[in-house]
C-alpha cells in the first residue's frame, strides 16, 4: 500500500506531524506506526513526573491541529511567570510574561493519536515494527517485522533519540554527555502559585513546575551518582534535601541583594524516576526521501524546558513545507521539499545547544565566573529590550512561519488566567 | 484550401538542433530555474481551472506537449490527473520514464513522439516553454488546440521577445547564475504578446488569462506577476 508520507514512530512529535499532515487534508493517505500500543486515556489523579512544557507556539500548534480540547482542561496546567535564580549570587530573573503550559506526556500523545484515528485517510500501525526499508526511484519500500509492505514517498524518523530511521538511512549523529542526568517525580506543595521555578544550583538546575491542584512536578538535573542517591534515600529525607536546594539562602549578595521564595515542598506523591542526558545532532536532518524530526534528530540539556518545543518547531516547519509541496504535487520526499525544513531546524537547534552550553560551561564553578553570571542575569533583567528578545526567543515565535499552511486561519493568541 | 490545412496538420514542427539540446538536459538536476518555476505554473493552472483540494486534477485526461524530463506531468499526475506526456527528444523520454515513482506508473504514459501523432483529445493540454523552441509555431499551435476537447483548456507559456528577456532569460541566465543550461535559447524564437494571441486566435483557441512570472533568484522562488516583458503564461479556451 502507498502512503504520501511514513512516520516512524507516534510520540509525541511523530503523532503531531501525523495530524498537521491530515489536518490539511491535501494528502491522499499518511502512515504512523509505532512500536508500542496506541496509549490509554490518562485517568490519574496524581500527575505523571514524565511531563513537558509547552511554549505559546507549541500550545497554539496543539490548538491549529484540534488536539489542545482533547485534553482534560485540568490536565492543561498553566503557569503565568518564570522565575530563575541562582545558588550563589542574586542575579535572579523573573519572566513575568513568559507564560506557558505542564502538560502529561502521554496527555499529549494520547490526545494526538485520539485525533489521528480521527482521520479516514490515516493508517495507524500500532504495535507494529519496521523491519528495513529499501530506496527505489522516487520511492522508498518499507517492510515490517510481520511481513507486510508498504511504499511511501518519504519516510520520517520520529522515533526517539536511538532513531532507527536515522541508523538505517546510514546517517550519523553527534553525541556528547552531559554531567547530568534528570531525576524527576511529583510533590504536593503549600501555598502553591503558578509559577515556573528554576534555580541555578552548584551540582546542576533544579526546576519547579506547577501542575493541577497542589503538585509540582521536580526536575532535578545532578550528576548521576548524586541522583542515586537521593532516589534511594526515605522519602522524609528527600524532602528536606529538596526543601533545601530550593530554600538555602544564597552564598554571597552582589552586587544587590535579592532573594527569591520558592513554595515549600511538603508531601512527595509518586515514584523517583531519573533519565540520562545526552546532546545529540544528528549530521543531517535531511537526506533523499527521510526527514528526521524531534529527538531523533536532536537532544539537548532539559534544563530550559525546550526539548519537546524544538520538536514541535519542526513539526510545524516540516509541515507547512510538505503542503506547500503537496499543493503544487510536488515530491514530498526529494530534497528539494526537504532542504528548507533542514536549514531551518539545524538553527534554533544550534542555537539551544550552544545557549545551554554556555550556560553549563558558567556553572563549571571557578572563581570569578560567579560575578560575571550574575551580573549577566541582572543586565538581562534590567534591560526590557534584551529581555524581550530573550524572551521571544524562548517563546519560540522566530523559529515558525507566521502562517501555518495546514490551516486557513491562524487561532487567536491565548493566554492562562 | 481546406487540403493544405490538412497537411500543415501533418507537419513536423521539430526543430533538429533544438532536439540536440535537450537529449542531455538535467531535468532534475535541483538548481535548474524550471523547479521554482513549476510550482507557479502548477498554480496558474489550478487557479484559470478554479481548483483547489488534494487531487485537484482527478478524473481529468491531460496532455503534457513537450514534456521533457517529465517536471510537469509528474506533479499533475500527482495531482490526480491522468497525463500523457511527449517528447520528440528521446533522451528526455528516457529521464522522464526512469524518474516515474512506480505508483504513479498507472497515471502516467510517456511517448516518444511529436503531436501530430497523438490520437485522441484531452479535457486539458499543455504546451509548456516549447513554442519557442519549435519550427514554425503557428502550425505547432494549431496540432496542439487540435488535442483539446472543444471548451477544454490549452495552457501555453513562451518567452516574451523584448531586451529585458534577452538581458535575463538568456544573458544572465545561461553565462551569469548558470540556472539555465547555456544554448538553451535563442532570442530570435521568443514570441511577443501580439504574434502570441495572434497565433491563439488562428487556432480556434481563444486566449483568456495572461500572466508574467519572475524568478526570485535569491530565494530561489518563481513569482507570478503582471509584468510580461520576460515569460508569460496563457490559459485558452478551445472554441468549438
Ligand atoms: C527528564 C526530562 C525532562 C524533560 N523536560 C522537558 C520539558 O520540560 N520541556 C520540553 O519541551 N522537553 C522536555 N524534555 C524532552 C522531551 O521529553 C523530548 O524532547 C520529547 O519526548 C521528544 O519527543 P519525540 O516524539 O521526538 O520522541 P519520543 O518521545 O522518544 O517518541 C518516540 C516514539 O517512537 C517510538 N519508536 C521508537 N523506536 C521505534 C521504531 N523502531 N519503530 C517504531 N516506533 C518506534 C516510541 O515508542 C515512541 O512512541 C525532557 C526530557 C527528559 C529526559
Amino acid at each position: 500500500m502507498y502512503s504520501d508520507v511514513l512516520i516512524v514512530g507516534g510520540g509525541m512529535a511523530g503523532s503531531a506531524l501525523g495530524c498537521a499532515l491530515a489536518t490539511s487534508s491535501l494528502f491522499s493517505k499518511i502512515t504512523v506506526i509505532d512500536t508500542t500500543p496506541i496509549p490509554k486515556a490518562p485517568e490519574n489523579e496524581v500527575p505523571d513526573p514524565r511531563c513537558v512544557t509547552l511554549t505559546p507556539i507549541s500550545q497554539k500548534f496543539m490548538r491549529s491541529i484540534g488536539t489542545w480540547n482533547l485534553i482534560e482542561e485540568k490536565r492543561r496546567a498553566g503557569f503565568k511567570e518564570m522565575k530563575v535564580w541562582d545558588y550563589y549570587g542574586t542575579g535572579s530573573m523573573l519572566f513575568e510574561d513568559s507564560y506557558g503550559w505542564v502538560l502529561e506526556n502521554k496527555a499529549i500523545t494520547h490526545a494526538n493519536m485520539t485525533r489521528l484515528s480521527q482521520f479516514p485517510n490515516v493508517e495507524i500501525l500500532a504495535p507494529a515494527k519496521v523491519k528495513g526499508f529499501s530506496v527505489r526511484t522516487g520511492e522508498v519500500e518499507v517492510e515490517l517485522e510481520d511481513g507486510q509492505k508498504l511504499t511511501t514517498s518519504l519516510v520520517v524518523g520520529a522515533d526517539g533519540k536511538e532513531s532507527k530511521v536515522r541508523n538505517d538511512f546510514k546517517i550519523g549523529a553527534w553525541r556528547s554527555t552531559y554531567p547530568h542526568c534528570g531525576l524527576v517525580c511529583t510533590v504536593k506543595a503549600d501555598n502553591k502559585v503558578p509559577t515556573a521555578y528554576q534555580r541555578f544550583l552548584k551540582t546542576g538546575p533544579i526546576a519547579l513546575l506547577p501542575f493541577w491542584d497542589d503538585y509540582y512536578s521536580i526536575v532535578w538535573s545532578l550528576p548521576p551518582l548524586e541522583a542515586e542517591r537521593l532516589k534511594k534515600i526515605p522519602p522524609a529525607q528527600f524532602i528536606e534535601e529538596l526543601n533545601k536546594a530550593l530554600h538555602d539562602p544564597s552564598i554571597v549578595s552582589f552586587p544587590v541583594s535579592t532573594q527569591l521564595d520558592a513554595p515549600m515542598i511538603r508531601e512527595i506523591t509518586t515514584d523517583r524516576f531519573s533519565f540520562p542526558y545526552a546532546l545529540q545532532h544528528a549530521s543531517k536532518f535531511v537526506d533523499s526521501r527521510v526527514a528526521l524530526i524531534g529527538d531523533a534528530a536532536h537532544t539537548i540539556h532539559p534544563m530550559a524546558g525546550q526539548g519537546y518545543n524544538l520538536g514541535v518547531y519542526d513539526v510545524i516547519n516540516l509541515a507547512h513545507d510538505l503542503c506547500e509541496a503537496a499543493k503544487v504535487g510536488k515530491d514530498p520526499g526529494s530534497l528539494m521539499s526537504l532542504e528548507n525544513y533542514a536549514t531551518r531546524s539545524r538553527l534554533y537547534n544550534t542555537l539551544f545547544a550552544g545557549f545551554e552550553q554556555f550556560i553549563l560551561w558558567n556553572y563549571t564553578d571557578f572563581g570569578l565566573i560567579h560575578y560575571w553570571r550574575n551580573a549577566n542575569f541582572s543586565l538581562i533583567n534590567n534591560i526590557p529590550p534584551l529581555k524581550s528578545l530573550f524572551q521571544a526567543g524562548a517563546n519560540g515565535t522566530y523559529y515558525v512561519p507566521s502562517h501555518w499552511s495546514w490551516v486557513s486561519e491562524m487561532p487567536p493568541e491565548e493566554i492562562p488566567f | 484550401m481546406l487540403s493544405t490545412f490538412r497537411i500543415l496538420r501533418r507537419l513536423s514542427t521539430v526543430d533538429p538542433s533544438e532536439k540536440l539540446i535537450f537529449a542531455s538536459y538535467k531535468w532534475w538536476s535541483s538548481n535548474d530555474a524550471l523547479h521554482p518555476y513549476t510550482d507557479v505554473r502548477i498554480n496558474f493552472i489550478k487557479n484559470c481551472l478554479g481548483l483547489s483540494g488534494p487531487k485537484p486534477f482527478a478524473n481529468m485526461k491531460i496532455l503534457d506537449v513537450g514534456c521533457g524530463g517529465g517536471l510537469i506531468t509528474e506533479r499533475l499526475a500527482r495531482l490526480g490527473g491522468t497525463v500523457v506526456g511527449i517528447d520528440p527528444t528521446p533522451e528526455a523520454i528516457d529521464v522522464a520514464q526512469d524518474h516515474l515513482p512506480t505508483h504513479l506508473k498507472d497515471k502516467v504514459q510517456y511517448r516518444n513522439c511529436e503531436v501530430v501523432d497523438v490520437e485522441g483529445t484531452y479535457d486539458l493540454v499543455i504546451a509548456s516553454e516549447v513554442l519557442e523552441h519549435v519550427n514554425s509555431p503557428d502550425v505547432f499551435v494549431k496540432q496542439v488546440a487540435d488535442k483539446a476537447i472543444p471548451g477544454g483548456s490549452v495552457i501555453l507559456t513562451t518567452v516574451n521577445r523584448t531586451i529585458e528577456s534577452y538581458l535575463l532569460a538568456i544573458y544572465a541566465a545561461e553565462n551569469v547564475l548558470g540556472i539555465v543550461e547555456p544554448g538553451t535559447h535563442s532570442w530570435d524564437k521568443f514570441i511577443t504578446i501580439e504574434e502570441f494571441k495572434e497565433l491563439c486566435r488562428n487556432a480556434n483557441l481563444d486566449p483568456q488569462e495572461l500572466k508574467g512570472w519572475f524568478l526570485d533568484y535569491l530565494r530561489f522562488k518563481a513569482f507570478e506577476v503582471d509584468y510580461e516583458r520576460l515569460g508569460y503564461m496563457c490559459r485558452c479556451i478551445k472554441l468549438s
